[in-house]
């Protein structure tokens, strides 16, 4: 009987020891919308991204990257999109990646780490973003024409 | 007067008739029926003996029992079977005349019976004896779970998990976008992983038919080849029943809405249900059962939609007292939706704009011969063969198909020598054949001979090594011939007690959608490889298995420990390269260190049922010199699951706990530290059921992930939300 039950008190204190508090996947903030391409992609553009800054250090982009969305391949005429992001402001650029979009997703630290960034700035300003506690706000359509 | 005096004699006559009838008997009888104290069926063949005489019988086929011509007395009656509790019933007390009625329920005897196996060694074997780690899953505890897959199931074994539905025993698989599988699945004894990918489709397997699943944890390479390096699932069907039943089972069920407005996506709920039907019965000295069963399930996300029609059926052919045949053939036809990502994490259970409509259908079909011949006392011959055909296409914008054939042929003499050794032998052929438009059309054959000889030493230890040599083509080249030894040893020095130790090397060939896949995966372009070499494996473990009975309160505990460690070398895995191209490679030297450990007890004659599992990995990535480099990608390092069931009279209540730690390392979307985006997270989740027998019908209230616990296993995938179940089932005979 004593060996049952220091086996069992054994278990819970290894569950204890394991486990964490439950952190269940809950609702996020961010961003939505669509982009739309208003004329051909360039022959050196790969593809793209909404890049998130939180200050608009344009000396120092690398540094003040908080995320970016997911890669879109050239060629196509529109996508959707979602950031997800922390309640604040924010500014939001769209690059042309010079380089296989695969490669923002597999690549980034050294990507950001090069000297110079592989992607290119189709005309346009940056847009102001700003994100509420657990809100999703509704971009209006941003087109992008290299 | 006279004739008033005759008809006084003739009453006279007939009181002391009804009196001689009823107090001038001098014995006595007992009767009653004997049946399973969980399911209620009833038990044929068990033994009722009245103590110190050597009056007795056996039930019949109904379960019914009687025993006549008792002299008065008190007597205690012995009820005994293989299998089951033996039980007593004291202070009978037989009267002349009176025959006595008992109903008798036995308790399946679990923990003492032994648990017979026939994956590890190839032969049956008492589970105590095995020279490495199994553990089994019995036809209650699926029934228990109302597991319509057996993917529900699994990852309540200790160290096995499932990351996507693909299968990881002790880390070995992790996940390899279900190309290529480090665990060997087989549906009696027959490969059942598909010929292009090597994956496993869960929804082949006819989950109620099920006798019994071995998992066999300690990679099987020596035994069972390419892909057993990381262990081995073995799934037995069961033959049919003696008499003619009819079985029915139906579960309806609804998934919750999600927890938070945001995520919630129909309006209506989305609902599951399930019909099967199946009939078994004996034809002369044979036997056969057939199912049907048909499933759709609107899906807890967008498009985890599913439509099945199943037909499976096994025909047990016993020709003479040496020669046993079984066929057994399945077939299936699917249709359903094309699961990529989700939307976003602000709604995860949508699909991706533009994939709504993505559909998959596909035909499946599995079958296979097994013909057994006992030649001697001491030798036995087995022959299987089987067919697996799956074809499949999408209609998304890829267009994609699939045509793929698979043929399986083994041979296998197990030969008793000098009373304790066994020698087991066999050869074995695989070929398949691939036409598909990402890997285009293929072929890959593997040959491949084994012998494993078991000697007991001493009373108290067997000693097991066995090696395997497997050569492998594709598209007629030879790619390479691997040898893959093992050595094991098992002391079980009690009936309470046994030790294991074994060490050994496995292999996994890769396969043909490692080395031609050709194809994008959003923004990812696949590129095939074709020089890719088998993965080698060299694993060791040591663990003990301790079991005891009748310990005050306890009833009976087992008590399942081990230690492990596996080395892979030149270990396949889907890698980018410098173009952000993706390719299969041989790119990693990788160690995966462990423990785990199981605990089932029973308490208070069987009221109270507990079982818990824990499982540590420390899986990393090597360099050359074995330095670690990395977490492997998809393992928990912390795993642990706890059921707690309660019995009372017809009622059965179950609570079921499983833990996973947050995975460490993925190997496409990193979690965002300043966003908090694709962040993992620990797994919590709750399951309940409440279910009742009655005679041949039982039925079942189920809730699973009761607490709405919301997780990824795989990036940008959330797991199923919150599922209620009301399942009835019934035999009629």
């Amino acid at each position: 009987m004593k060996l049952f039950v220091s086996i069992v008190v054994a278990f819970f204190l290894l569950f204890m020891m394991a486990c964490e508090e439950p952190e269940s996947l809950s609702t996020v903030s961010g961003v939505e919308g669509i982009l739309k391409f208003g004329n051909a992609w360039p022959e050196n553009v790969k593809g793209g991204a909404i890049i998130i800054l939180d200050s608009l250090d344009l000396f120092h982009v690398a540094d003040h990257i908080v995320t970016f969305s997911t890669p879109v391949v050239s060629g196509i005429d529109s996508a959707e999109y979602f950031i997800q992001l922390p309640p604040g402001k924010y500014a939001a650029v769209f690059v042309g990646l010079l380089v296989a979009p695969s490669l923002i997703a597999t690549k980034l630290d050294s990507i950001l780490a090069a000297p110079a960034l592989p992607v290119m700035l189709p005309p346009g300003l940056p847009q102001g973003l700003y994100i509420k506690e657990n809100e999703v706000s509704s971009h209006p359509d941003w087109t992008v024409r290299f | 007067m006279e004739r008033q005096l005759n008809l006084k004699r003739v009453l006279i006559l007939l009181i002391l008739m009804m009196f001689q009838a009823v107090f001038g008997q001098t014995s006595g009888g007992l009767k009653g029926h004997v049946s399973d104290f969980r399911s209620g069926e009833a038990l044929p063949g068990v033994n009722v003996l009245i103590k110190d005489s050597f009056r007795g019988t056996t039930s019949n086929m109904d379960g019914f029992f009687e025993i006549n011509g008792l002299p008065p007395d008190k007597i205690t009656v012995v009820f005994s079977m293989m299998g089951y509790e033996k039980q007593s019933v004291t202070n009978i007390e037989i009267v002349p005349g009176i025959i006595k009625n008992l109903d008798i329920k036995l308790n399946s005897d679990i923990l003492n019976q032994p648990e017979v196996i026939v994956t590890s060694t190839r032969k049956a074997q008492n589970i105590m004896e095995s020279p490495v780690s199994v553990s089994i899953i019995g036809r209650r505890d699926l029934s228990e779970k109302g597991a319509l897959s057996l993917e529900e199931a699994l990852p309540y074994v200790a160290g096995v998990s499932t990351v996507n539905g693909q299968l990881s025993i002790r880390g070995a698989s992790g996940y390899t976008m279900g190309a290529g599988s480090r665990s060997l699945v087989l549906l009696d004894g027959v490969p059942l992983l598909g010929g292009a990918a090597g994956n496993v489709s869960w929804n082949v397997v006819p989950t109620s038919e099920i006798s019994q699943i071995e998992v066999v944890k300690s990679g099987g390479g020596a035994l069972y080849g390419s892909s057993a390096m990381g262990g081995v699932i073995n799934i037995l069907t069961r033959v049919a029943s003696p008499k003619p039943e009819w079985n029915f089972s139906t579960q309806l069920g609804v998934f919750s809405q999600p927890a938070y407005e945001q995520w919630q996506w129909r309006d209506s709920p989305s609902l599951t249900r399930d019909f099967s039907i199946s009939h078994s019965r004996k034809i002369g000295n044979h036997s056969a059962w057939l199912r049907l069963k048909s499933y759709h399930s609107d899906g807890y996300t967008e498009m985890n939609w599913e439509d099945v029609v199943h037909l499976s059926g096994k025909i047990k052919f016993n020709f003479r007292n040496r020669h046993t045949a079984s066929f057994f053939i399945n077939a299936l036809n699917e249709t359903a939706g094309l699961i990529g990502t989700w939307k976003s994490q602000a709604s995860p259970f949508e699909a991706v704009t533009g994939t709504e409509k993505n559909q998959i259908t596909g035909t499946k079909l599995f079958s296979h011969i097994d013909y057994q011949f006992i030649s001697s006392e001491d030798s036995r011959y087995s022959v299987k063969s089987g067919l697996y055909l799956i074809d499949w296409e999408n209609n998304s914008l890829a267009q994609d198909f699939s045509h793929e054939t698979k043929y399986f042929l083994e041979t296998q003499n197990n030969t008793t020598l000098f009373k304790s050794t066994d020698l087991i032998s066999g050869i074995s052929l695989q070929k398949a054949i691939i036409d598909a438009k990402i890997f285009g059309l293929h072929h890959q054959e593997q040959v491949a001979a084994y012998a494993q000889v078991q000697k007991k030493l001493a009373s108290i230890s067997t000693l097991t090594t066995g090696a395997r040599y497997e050569t492998y083509y594709v598209d007629n080249d030879v790619q390479s011939g691997i040898f893959s030894p093992s050595l094991a040893i098992n002391i079980m020095p009690a009936q309470w007690f046994s030790w294991r130790a074994s060490y050994g090397k496995g292999f996994r060939v890769p396969t043909v959608a490692e080395m031609f896949a050709n194809s994008t995966l959003s923004i990812f372009q696949v590129e095939p490889n074709p020089n890719l070499r088998p993965e080698i494996s060299t694993m060791g473990e040591t663990g003990f298995t301790l079991k005891a009975a009748n310990l005050g309160l306890i009833d009976g505990l087992q008590l399942n420990s081990a230690i492990f460690q596996t080395d892979f070398i030149d270990m396949i895995e889907p890698k980018p390269d410098g173009n952000g191209t993706i390719h299969f490679e041989n790119v990693e030297n990788a160690r995966i260190r462990g423990y785990e450990t199981s605990l089932q007890a029973s308490f208070l004659n069987h009221l109270l049922e507990l079982s818990q599992n824990y499982t540590y990995l420390d899986p990393v990535k090597l360099d050359e010199n074995n330095v670690v480099l990395d977490t492997l990608s998809y393992r928990y390092r912390h795993s642990a699951t706890t059921s707690l069931g309660a019995r009372f009279l017809n009622i059965h209540l179950l609570s079921e706990y499983r833990y996973a730690s947050a995975l460490e390392s993925v190997e496409i979307y990193q979690e965002n530290i300043k966003t908090g985006e694709d962040k993992q997270v620990p797994i919590h989740v709750w399951n309940f059921a409440l279910s009742t027998q009655v005679k041949d019908w039982n039925v079942q209230f189920r809730v699973n992930n009761a607490f709405q616990y919301y997780y990824t296993t795989l990036e940008r995938n959330i797991n199923a939300d919150r599922h209620f179940t009301l399942s009835i089932g019934g035999t009629i005979r």
